[in-house]
C-alpha cells in the first residue's frame, strides 16, 4: 500500500464518493474556513452568460492537473494556492449540457453550504496534492 | 472561482475542427505557440500538435505570452493573449478573457473557417 493510500485509510477518506473542489487564494480560504459549516458565497462571474453562483470543479489537485488548472478556469495563479475538498455534489449542476469547460465545472445558483460531515480538507494545495499522487 | 468568457462556435468540420480553428488563429498570431490543456505539454510549432488526440488546447499569441501565463495566470496585462479551445461533438468552445475588437475579429475568422464546407471535404487521390 502506498503512503498516500495509507494516509487515506487512516483519514477514513472514501474515494468512491464524488469528490468536489473549490480552489482559492489565501483571503478566500481564510474567509470560508473560519466557519464550522463552510459557506461559499454566490457571485457573478465575468461571463454574463454564466449565472450568479458558487463555482466548483471535479478536477483533482494532482501535480499534472495543477500545471494547467488556473489557466483552464482562467484565474490568476494565486487563486489555486488553497483548496477546499468535500464529498458529494448535492444541489450542484453543470451548465450548457456539460459542453466545453462545463464538463468539469459545477455550480450552485445560491450560496452553498457544506456541512462538517461532508468536509474533507481545507489546506494549502501543495499539502492536499500529496493525497492524490 | 471561474474567469473568462466561453463562446460556442458551431462546426461542420467534425474531427478537423480543432485544426481548422488553430489554422485560423495562426493567420492573426503567426508566432503562436501551443500547450496541451490537460498535461501542460508545450508545442512550439504547429506541426508538433497531436491534433487528433487533444481534449483541450491553449493557443498563445507568442512564446513570451505563454511564459507569462505560466508564471501569473489570468492577469489583466496579458488578457486575450491565450485562447483555450475545447472540441465538442458539434461545437467548438473558445474561452477568452474579454470581447474587444481584435478578439471579435479573430473569433469571426474561426467561425468562418468552421462554417466553410471546403474544410469538410476529404481529399482523395484519383486513379490514373
Amino acid at each position: 500500500m502506498s503512503d498516500a493510500a495509507r494516509r487515506r485509510e487512516i483519514l477514513g477518506v472514501e474515494f468512491s464518493v464524488e469528490n468536489t473542489f473549490h480552489y482559492t487564494d489565501k483571503d478566500g480560504w481564510n474567509g470560508v474556513r473560519s466557519q464550522r459549516e463552510w459557506l461559499f458565497k454566490a457571485s457573478q462571474p465575468k461571463d454574463p452568460n454564466r449565472p450568479v453562483g458558487a463555482y466548483f470543479t471535479n478536477i483533482e489537485p494532482t501535480r499534472q492537473n495543477l500545471k494547467t488548472l488556473y489557466k483552464r478556469i482562467r484565474v490568476p495563479k494565486a487563486k489555486q494556492q488553497y483548496i477546499f475538498w468535500f464529498a458529494g455534489r448535492e444541489g450542484l449542476v453543470r451548465l450548457h449540457g456539460g459542453r466545453g469547460r462545463d464538463k468539469w465545472i459545477y455550480v450552485s445558483v445560491d450560496d452553498y453550504r457544506v456541512s462538517t460531515d461532508r468536509q474533507r480538507r481545507a489546506d494549502a494545495v501543495d499539502t492536499v496534492m500529496e493525497e492524490f499522487q | 472561482m471561474i474567469g473568462g468568457i466561453d463562446i460556442q462556435v458551431p462546426t461542420r468540420a467534425g474531427e478537423s475542427s480543432l485544426e481548422v480553428a488553430v489554422r485560423a488563429i495562426r493567420q492573426r498570431w503567426p508566432l503562436a505557440v501551443f500547450e496541451n490543456g490537460i498535461t501542460g505539454e508545450r508545442y512550439d510549432e504547429f506541426r508538433q500538435i497531436p491534433l487528433g488526440n487533444l481534449e483541450e488546447l491553449f493557443v498563445y499569441r507568442d512564446g513570451a505570452c505563454a511564459n507569462l501565463w505560466d508564471e501569473e495566470g489570468a492577469i489583466p496585462s496579458i488578457y486575450n493573449t491565450m485562447i483555450h479551445i475545447i472540441p465538442n461533438d458539434e461545437t467548438l468552445s473558445l474561452v477568452i478573457d474579454e470581447k474587444d475588437a481584435a478578439m471579435e475579429a479573430l473569433i469571426q475568422a474561426v467561425e468562418w473557417g468552421l462554417r466553410e464546407e471546403i474544410f469538410c471535404v476529404r481529399a482523395e487521390k484519383r486513379a490514373a
